[in-house]
C-alpha cells in the first residue's frame, strides 16, 4: 500500500462526527473571535460571520454589504460604481467555490450554534422532529422568497419606494444578528427600536425570529438552514464549485442510512440513483451522508474531481462500532 | 440681608450677561450648508451682518448692506443629512453669532487669515479657502478614515485691542468597518501647538468612528494654549435650542458639560438620526501690546470656538425590556405550542394479540 493509499484509508475511516465537531470549533473561533488575533478575511464571506459582531469577527457575511449596495440610488447602482458590486461578487464567488455549501455544513457560526443546541436536546433525551412531506415541500419555498425580498426591498429603497429604515432587511430578521454578538457579550441587538414604525416592526420581527430559532433548533436539526437565503444564493453557483458531493447510483442499495442521518431530510440522497451530482438546494454539505453510507464508493466528496472522502465498508463499520464494548 | 442678596444677584447677573455678551458675536465653522433656495439672500444677509460687524472694527472692509432683502428673525434651516460623516470630502462654512438657529453665514473680515488641517497623525496640510455665493467656504479632502481638525485664524484690531478669532471644527470621515480604523489614533486628541487658544474635545477611549454624542452624555473639553492646558478660562456651551452653560476650566484645563435633551417630537415624527448642533467657546484676554498692519494695540483677546453635533439618546427610543419580553414570549409559548402539537400527534399504545392457534 502506497503512502497516498494509507492517507486515503485513514481519511475514509475517520471518526467523522468528532472531526466535524473540531473543524466547526475552529471555524467558529476564526469567524467569531478572529478579530482578537487580528484576523480579517474581508467582507465577502459566503457564511454568517455576522457584521454586528463588530470588533471580534474575523470576517464579514457577504449579505450585509450586498444589501447595502442594493440600496444605492439607481443612478449610482446602474453606473460605473456597480463595478464595486461586481468586484464584491467576484471575491464572494472565489471564497464560495472553494468549499461550496461546505461553508454551511462546517464553517457557518449560526449552523454550529444550531448543532450545539441539537447536542443539548440529545443530552436531555427529547426526540427530534421531522417535517411531513407536504410541510417539507411547502416550507422549502421560504428561502427563495427571502432571497428575492433581500434583493427587491433594498432595490426599492434605492428607487425611493421604501423608507431607509428598511435597510438590510434580511439582517434585521437574521438570528445571527442577535445570537452571534452574544458570544462577545454584546446584547445591544436584543432591543426594540421605537424610533419609527418600520424600525419597531423590523426589530420586533428580528426578536420573534430569534425566539423561533431557539425553539426550532431545539426540536429540529439545522432548523434555520432550511429557510436560509444564503443557502439559496449558494445553490445558484454550486455547479461551479470545486467541492462536490457525488453519488454512484449503481453502487447504491437504497438502504436509506444517508436519508436517516440527513439533518435537512433530503430524500433524494437515498432515492436518486440516476444523477451523479446530487446536491439539492437544501443540502448543507455536512457530509454526514457519506460517513453513514456502507456501500464502498456509493457516495463521495470530491475536490476538483479528486475524491477526498468516500464511503467505505471499513469506515462505516469503524464509525458504527464507535463506543461499543463487547463482552467477551 | 435682602440688600446683600440683591447685590449678589445683580453681580451674578451682570457677570453672566458680560460672559454671554462677550461671546455673542463669535465666529465659528460649520458643516451645515446655507439653504440653497435663498443662497443670494444668505449672501446679502452675510454681507449686511459683515458690514455691521466691520463697522465696529478698526479694520474696515467694503461691504454693501441691504437690510430690506432679508429678515433677521428668520431661522437658518439646519440640514444635517444622516450619513454625512461617511463621506471623505467635507465642505465647511463660516457663521457669526452664538444663536445657532439665527446666526448668519459669514465671510472673512479681511486681514491675513490662515487655514490649517491636521490629521490624526498630527500631519498638517495646506487648505485652500474659497467663496461660494459670496460666502467663505472651505473644502477639505480626507485621505483616510478618522478625525481631522480644521483651524482658521483671523486677526483684527478693534479699539486698541487685538482680536484673535480662532474658529475650529472637528471633521470626521466615519466607517462602519472597524478594521479600517486606527482606534488608538481616534481616541487620541488632535492638538495644534501653534495656536494661542484651542478647545479640544476629549474623545472616549472606545469612541471609534461610529459613536455619536447623544443627549445625556458628559462631554469633556480641554482648553489649551500652545498645546498646554490653561486653568481659569470661562468656557461656554450653547445648544441649538438656546440652552446655555458656562464653566471655568480646572487645573488640567478641563471642563465638562452634560448634553441635555432638547428633542421632543411626537412619536411618529421622531427621527433617531435627528442632529442638533452645539457650540463651545472660550475667551482668554492678555495684556500684550504690539501693532498689526500699522494699528497698535495694548491688549489681546483670543476667542476660540468649537462646534459639535449630538443626537437623541438611544434610551429615548430603544427598549431592552420589550426585546427580551418578545423573545421570551415566543420561546415560552412557542415551546409550549410545539410540545402540545407533538403530544397530540402521539399515537396511544395499542396492544394487538394474535392467537397463533387460530
Amino acid at each position: 500500500m502506497t503512502n497516498l493509499e494509507h492517507i486515503r484509508t485513514a481519511v475514509n475511516n475517520v471518526q467523522f462526527n468528532r472531526f466535524r465537531f473540531w473543524l466547526q470549533i475552529f471555524f467558529f473561533a476564526l469567524l467569531v473571535y478572529g478579530g482578537y488575533l487580528g484576523i480579517e478575511l474581508g467582507k465577502h464571506l459566503p457564511t454568517f460571520a455576522c457584521g454586528y459582531n463588530k470588533e471580534l469577527r474575523g470576517g464579514m457575511c457577504f449579505l450585509m454589504p450586498l444589501q447595502h449596495w442594493m440600496e444605492w440610488p439607481w443612478e449610482k447602482l446602474f453606473s460605473a460604481a456597480a463595478l464595486t458590486i461586481l468586484y464584491g461578487f467576484a471575491i464572494f464567488f472565489l471564497w464560495f467555490i472553494a468549499l461550496n455549501r461546505g461553508w454551511c455544513g462546517f464553517a457557518c457560526p449560526v449552523g454550529t450554534i444550531q448543532d450545539w443546541i441539537t447536542s443539548l436536546r440529545r443530552w436531555t433525551g427529547i426526540r427530534y422532529s421531522r417535517y411531513s412531506e407536504g410541510q417539507y415541500k411547502g416550507l422549502g419555498i421560504i428561502k427563495w422568497v427571502l432571497l428575492a425580498l433581500m434583493f427587491l426591498i433594498p432595490l426599492g429603497i434605492g428607487g425611493g419606494w421604501f423608507t431607509h429604515d428598511l435597510k438590510s432587511p434580511f439582517c434585521m430578521i437574521c438570528p445571527g444578528r442577535t445570537v452571534v454578538p452574544l458570544f462577545g457579550l454584546d446584547v445591544s441587538q436584543w432591543s426594540i427600536d421605537f424610533s419609527s414604525r418600520t424600525n419597531m416592526i423590523m426589530t420586533s420581527l428580528g426578536l420573534l425570529v430569534t425566539g423561533l430559532f431557539f425553539i426550532g433548533a431545539f426540536v429540529k436539526k439545522r432548523f434555520f438552514c432550511f429557510y436560509c437565503p444564503m443557502g439559496a444564493l449558494h445553490y445558484l453557483f454550486s455547479k461551479a464549485a470545486l467541492l462536490r458531493l457525488n453519488k454512484e447510483g449503481a453502487k447504491c442499495t437504497r438502504c436509506g442510512d444517508c436519508y436517516r442521518v440527513c439533518d435537512l431530510q433530503i430524500k433524494e440522497i437515498a432515492d436518486d440513483i440516476q444523477n451523479k451530482n446530487i446536491m439539492t438546494d437544501d443540502c448543507i454539505m455536512c457530509l454526514k451522508c457519506v460517513a453513514a453510507c456502507p456501500e464502498p464508493g456509493a457516495l463521495k466528496a470530491t475536490f476538483a474531481g479528486i475524491p477526498i472522502f468516500e464511503a467505505t465498508e471499513a469506515g462505516f463499520i469503524k464509525r458504527m462500532n464507535k463506543g461499543r464494548t463487547d463482552d467477551k | 440681608m435682602n440688600r446683600v442678596f440683591i447685590v449678589i444677584a445683580a453681580l451674578s447677573l451682570s457677570l453672566v450677561t458680560s460672559m454671554s455678551a462677550a461671546n455673542a458675536d463669535v465666529l465659528w465653522l460649520t458643516e451645515t450648508a446655507p439653504p440653497k433656495a435663498s443662497a443670494s439672500q444668505v449672501a446679502d444677509h452675510a454681507a449686511h451682518h459683515h458690514a455691521m460687524h466691520s463697522s465696529t472694527s478698526a479694520v474696515s472692509k467694503t461691504a454693501t448692506s441691504d437690510s430690506g432683502k432679508h429678515d433677521h428673525t428668520g431661522m437658518i434651516v439646519l440640514d444635517e443629512t444622516p450619513g454625512k460623516d461617511h463621506r471623505p470630502s467635507k465642505q465647511v462654512w463660516l457663521r457669526r453669532g452664538d444663536d445657532i438657529k439665527k446666526s448668519p453665514f459669514s465671510d472673512l473680515d479681511g486681514g491675513d487669515p490662515s487655514l490649517t488641517l491636521i490629521d490624526q497623525a498630527g500631519k498638517k496640510s495646506v487648505v485652500e479657502a474659497g467663496q461660494e455665493n459670496g460666502l467663505f467656504t472651505l473644502k477639505a479632502e480626507m485621505p483616510e478614515v478618522g478625525f481631522y481638525e480644521a483651524y482658521l485664524e483671523q486677526r483684527s484690531v478693534k479699539e486698541g485691542r487685538l482680536l484673535v478669532e480662532l474658529p475650529k471644527i472637528e471633521l470626521l470621515w466615519a466607517s462602519c468597518q472597524p478594521k479600517e480604523i486606527d482606534e488608538e489614533a481616534v481616541a487620541k486628541p488632535i492638538v495644534n501647538e501653534a495656536v494661542a487658544l484651542e478647545l479640544v474635545r476629549i474623545h472616549k477611549e472606545d469612541e471609534g468612528c461610529m459613536n455619536r454624542i447623544v443627549s445625556g452624555d458628559v462631554v469633556n473639553f480641554q482648553v489649551l494654549s500652545y498645546g498646554k492646558p490653561v486653568a481659569g478660562i470661562p468656557v461656554s456651551m450653547v445648544t441649538q435650542e438656546g440652552w446655555r452653560n458656562t464653566q471655568t476650566s480646572d487645573a488640567s484645563g478641563t471642563v465638562a458639560f452634560t448634553m441635555i435633551r432638547e428633542y421632543f417630537p411626537n412619536w411618529l415624527e421622531f427621527k433617531k438620526y435627528h442632529t442638533d448642533v452645539f457650540l463651545v467657546s472660550a475667551v482668554m484676554e492678555k495684556n500684550e501690546s504690539g501693532a498689526l498692519n500699522g494699528q497698535s494695540y495694548s491688549s489681546v483677546r483670543y476667542e476660540a470656538t468649537l462646534p459639535g453635533k449630538y443626537r437623541p439618546s438611544p434610551h429615548d427610543y430603544r427598549s431592552y425590556a420589550w426585546g427580551l419580553g418578545i423573545s421570551f414570549f415566543v420561546i415560552v409559548f412557542g415551546g409550549l405550542a410545539v410540545y402540545l402539537y407533538r403530544r397530540r400527534r402521539l399515537k396511544p399504545y395499542k396492544e394487538v394479540r394474535v392467537d397463533d392457534k387460530s
